[in-house]
């Protein structure tokens, strides 16, 4: 049971407010989708909901079965994608996973690794190093470190940006399968990804 | 923490960004210093010859040996070393928390990595290199300046625990001027307060080393270097962490 | 903070200032030992008491650092404007200090600057808060400011008393500030003078804190009863199929 409680999340950047009081409560199985204009302050509140970025006021909590992660917890509870984060060019994919893979202290091995590059269609590429990877095949890649601690929490910034069509099919299962697991916080402004959600979050609501 | 660390190294290894800065940086004064400052002749060589027959060697081109220094010239060789030594760890040190920000990795290892993982890999990372550094410079700091050691092992105890020192409370400067607007120039004046103990220290201990003098702060080093990483560890996740 | 408005001792200031001015030229006799103009000896008042409020006020810049990290209340901005009010006023004693140093050293060793030990001492120290005031202007996000600033401020009062009491007594160091004048050779006139300063001047300073931390305080509400901040809810939104369309929180 995986529970996403945003009570009254403000952020203010350079004196400006960039989020008012967001509330939200989202369940397991269920997905949150944010819409919102460039500069709303989407990355922002995944930021936040992530738990690296701590808001003014109000909090995000993750809860799962009845209690609270501390930031600790969240380390192997949360996978991220995002098109600001990268992954360490000059490693190689496999050389990557074996490192988020560690500073999470996640059981880890070469079949697991083999079997995730499989999943997002990496397979074979482990030893290429991620500066020779286009742009789309390190999306993929941050996909595997996202799922290799069966996240409780999945956020995913513009999920099919930069992807080809088998690249969007992969997302697809993927939030899929993220029902199956916890909760999904899905940031877009594509129309056809609209369709993923329970929840709708539109920050220029308040205006 | 061993992970940290074996990531820093692997992606050193194979793009190296500290490692130049700082190595470069280093050679090149050291180099530079030892072209441009005169450190012998009345005044800096105990044993070196009045005016008018330095006049004449230097006429009849003769070589010009170094059979004794004075605690000027000692004090001066040591300032070179350290002041070279300190810029060099606070240009090349900060790399690799800058490395992280800008290369944008920074903020999926905020979210996977425990704080003090970080900043104990990076640490040893940062002591490993600056005292490689160091150890690569002094040869070649002995070779172009040609001191003399009376004391050859307190020597490198200073140059050893010193480096540690800088080391040290460089990564927490590092991780604090990563952080900030302005990358470059802030570190090294931010770091100056802090360190300026154990350049004090490092100075007078490698020049009472040459001379042969009292004087050892191998110990008072030892227990600022304690004192200070541990003042980091406890700072640096409230630095690291939104 | 005062609620009564003028409180006693800040009245009291002015007249034991005056006070002490006078008995400083009038009651004290010019000192003999040492000195180059027995006249100059009264640097003592005005220059030792300002190095040590320095000192005294980094510590506090200190203190609230530490609460602002790992204090009940940290994350409170209000303790983080006390750390930079603090070290600015540590920053104006630390200035006054050199500055009254260099007068007397111009008399005393014919120069206002011969790099004494105490002098590169003090430098640094100044050098280290002129950097925290860097590193405040080089970062906008004010939470992140106060948490890096406020880590700096810690590092710095723990360096600051190294810098001035420690590495300038180093074997090899050699200093021509007097070491034993304030424990040994002073007078009783003297040394009541001398406190007298101390006492007046840590009010002084005192007093311009507190002025600084109840303007921040009465800046605060002000942009606050301006800004409408968090009257604005977004709240999510459930699909229009799957149930009402009420909001999810509650």
């Amino acid at each position: 049971m995986v529970e996403l409680k945003l009570d009254s999340i403000s952020k203010r950047f350079g004196g400006r407010q960039v989020i008012r009081g967001v509330r939200a409560i989202v369940q397991t199985g269920e997905t949150l989708v944010v819409t919102g204009r460039n500069g709303s302050g989407k990355s922002t509140l995944l930021s936040i909901i992530a738990g690296v970025l701590r808001p003014d006021r109000g909090s995000a909590g993750l809860w799962v079965d009845g209690v609270e992660l501390d930031p600790d917890s969240r380390r192997t509870a949360v996978g991220w994608v995002a098109p600001d984060l990268t992954l360490y060019r000059e490693l190689s994919a496999w050389e990557n996973l074996d490192f988020y893979a560690r500073v999470r202290s996640l059981p880890w091995s070469r079949d697991r690794a083999e079997a995730l590059l499989e999943q997002v269609g990496l397979a074979g590429r482990g030893h290429d190093l991620v500066g020779t990877f286009s742009s789309g095949m390190r999306v993929r890649l941050k996909y595997a470190v996202a799922l290799q601690c069966r996240p409780r929490l999945l956020i995913l910034d513009e999920p099919t940006a930069m992807l080809d069509q088998s690249g969007a099919a992969i997302v697809e299962a993927l939030i899929r399968e993220q029902r199956n697991r916890g909760v999904l916080v899905l940031a877009t402004n594509d129309p056809n990804e609209l369709r993923h959600g329970d929840l709708f979050l539109d920050l220029e609501a308040g205006g | 923490m061993a992970a940290v660390f074996l990531k820093d190294l692997r992606s050193e290894l194979r793009t190296p960004s500290a490692i130049s800065t700082l190595g470069m940086f280093v050679l090149t004064t050291t180099v530079l210093v030892s072209l441009t400052v005169v450190t012998t002749g009345p005044g800096l060589d105990m044993n070196a010859l009045d005016g008018a027959a330095l006049k004449e060697a230097v006429r009849t081109g003769a070589r010009i040996y170094f059979p004794g220094q004075t605690l000027v010239r000692a004090q001066l060789l040591s300032a070179f070393f350290w002041i070279i030594l300190y810029f060099g760890a606070l240009t090349g040190i900060p790399r690799v928390f800058t490395k992280e920000e800008e290369q944008h990795t920074a903020v999926l290892l905020r979210l996977v990595a425990r704080p003090s993982a970080i900043f104990a890999g990076k640490l040893i990372f940062n002591v490993i290199l600056l005292e490689l550094v160091a150890a690569a410079v002094t040869p070649i700091y002995l070779l172009l300046l040609q001191p003399v050691i009376a004391r050859p092992f307190d020597f490198g105890a200073h140059i050893f625990v010193g480096t540690a020192s800088i080391s040290g409370t460089a990564t927490l400067i590092g991780a604090m001027v990563s952080r900030s607007g302005n990358r470059g120039y802030l570190a090294v004046i931010l770091g100056l307060g802090p360190l300026l103990p154990v350049l004090v220290a490092g100075i007078n201990g490698t020049a009472a080393a040459m001379q042969g003098t009292g004087g050892n702060y191998v110990l008072g080093l030892v227990s600022y270097l304690g004192m200070m990483t541990a003042l980091s560890a406890l700072l640096f996740e409230k630095v690291w962490r939104d | 903070m005062n609620r009564r408005g003028l409180a006693f001792w800040k009245l009291l200031q002015g007249p034991a200032m005056v006070g002490l001015t006078l008995l400083a030229y009038f009651w004290a006799k010019p000192l003999n030992n040492g000195f180059q103009v027995p006249e100059a000896a009264r640097i003592i008042f005005w220059h030792v008491p300002m190095a040590m409020l320095g000192l005294l006020w980094f510590f506090v810049a200190g203190y609230h650092a530490v609460r602002f990290l790992f204090g009940r209340g940290s994350g409170d901005l209000r303790s983080d404007s006390r750390v930079s009010f603090a070290c600015e006023v540590g920053l104006a004693c630390t200035l006054l200090a050199t500055f009254s140093g260099m007068i007397f050293a111009q008399v005393q060793w014919r120069t206002p600057w011969n790099w004494d030990p105490k002098q590169v001492s003090i430098l640094v120290l100044i050098m280290i808060y002129v950097a925290y005031f860097g590193l405040r202007m080089s970062v906008d996000e004010p939470q992140l400011r106060a948490r890096l600033t406020s880590a700096y401020a810690i590092l710095g009062a723990v360096a600051a008393p190294l810098l001035m009491y420690v590495v300038p007594h180093l074997p090899q160091v050699q200093t021509l500030h007097p070491t034993q004048v304030l424990t040994g050779g002073l007078d009783s006139k003297w040394r009541l003078i001398w406190m007298g300063f101390t006492v007046v001047f840590l009010g002084v300073t005192a007093w311009l804190f507190e002025l600084r931390v109840r303007l921040a305080a009465l800046e605060a509400r002000r942009s606050e009863a301006g800004d409408p901040e968090d009257q604005v809810v977004v709240e999510a939104v459930r699909r229009p199929s799957g149930g009402a369309t009420t909001g999810a929180a509650g």
